[in-house]
């Protein structure tokens, strides 16, 4: 029973930790340019703007949750593929690189329409 | 053109100055810019420590239609269309911030960027004129640069099906860079 709860515990403390570290490091992308940050981040202006103008208590109380705060932004197969590079074992180096712009080019612009 | 505000002239000299540095050419600063021919010439000699490149500026459309540019043309106009839907941005400041998030996307999957910010800003100016537009590959969903008035119902993009030489001129293409960047 104790050594669940310890790993439980444990697995809380890192959720804490990843949240608040995705906290601050939002928070500071926004401040520091926050057209790109949008971008970066994939959340919309209203949401930046309210992380924007949270305190550092505030932070650490959102931070302490049994949930993570961000998810995945895409969660279709294609991306998957792209940035996995599973699709098409290509020749060369330049073709994995290619793979990856692709996914680039998909997932901005499913950002784009979201955003829409 | 006579520049009235003091606040106004200083934006404008730190957006000729971000335009420079990442290597507009001439032309796109007294576009983008109320600053003198002679001022700009003066500020690019500083902070580029050389006289800017002459001659035209290129103008045709095709070039973003070719493969591997049109890899990267696409890239950027993805990253600029959010950017402009987003946030309340002027139009050059959007393509700033744009063409800064595409170098850098470019230089993490270790590539060398093909778009220079002097066609990026062409590029913008091609899609305010109506002359090209994005258009969604019918197998990934992206959306890729393409002429406005193409067939584009069953569109497949350039990396789905890639054409048959795609690639082998690779080498060139890298070498070549420093002579395309202008």
């Amino acid at each position: 029973m104790s050594t669940i709860a310890a790993s439980n515990e444990q697995l809380l403390q890192e959720i804490r930790e990843a949240n608040l570290a995705y906290l601050v490091l939002a928070q500071h992308m926004i401040r520091a340019d926050k057209a790109q940050a949008l971008y970066r981040l994939g959340v919309s202006e209203e949401v930046a703007t309210i992380i924007d103008q949270l305190s550092p208590a505030q932070l650490m109380k959102i931070a302490g949750s049994n949930q993570l705060i961000l998810r995945f932004r895409f969660d279709d197969d294609m991306v998957w593929s792209l940035l996995t590079s599973h699709s098409k074992p290509k020749s060369s180096a330049t073709g994995a690189a290619v793979a990856g712009l692709h996914a680039n080019i998909v997932m901005a612009g499913q950002l784009a329409s979201l955003a829409a | 053109m006579r520049i009235k505000s003091i606040v106004s002239e200083s934006k404008q000299i730190q957006r000729a100055i971000a335009l420079i540095k990442l290597g507009a050419r001439l032309q796109v600063l007294e576009s983008e810019t109320d600053l003198s021919y002679e001022r700009l010439l003066r500020l690019y000699k500083e902070v580029q420590g050389e006289s800017p490149a002459r001659g035209m500026l290129p103008f045709s459309t095709d070039w973003f239609m070719t493969w591997q540019p049109n890899i990267h043309s696409s890239l950027f106009l993805n990253m600029y269309e959010y950017l402009d839907k987003t946030s309340e941005l002027e139009e050059i400041d959007g393509i700033i911030k744009a063409y800064e998030l595409y170098l850098e996307q470019i230089r993490a999957q270790g590539l060398e960027p093909l778009l220079s910010v002097t066609r990026a800003w062409r590029l913008v100016k091609f899609v305010d004129a109506g002359m090209v537009t994005l258009t969604s590959c019918s197998k990934c969903n992206g959306k890729f640069v393409t002429h406005t008035y193409e067939l584009t119902k069953n569109y497949v993009c350039g990396l789905c099906e890639p054409p048959a030489r795609a690639g082998k001129g690779k080498a060139q293409v890298q070498t070549s860079v420093s002579a395309v960047v202008h």
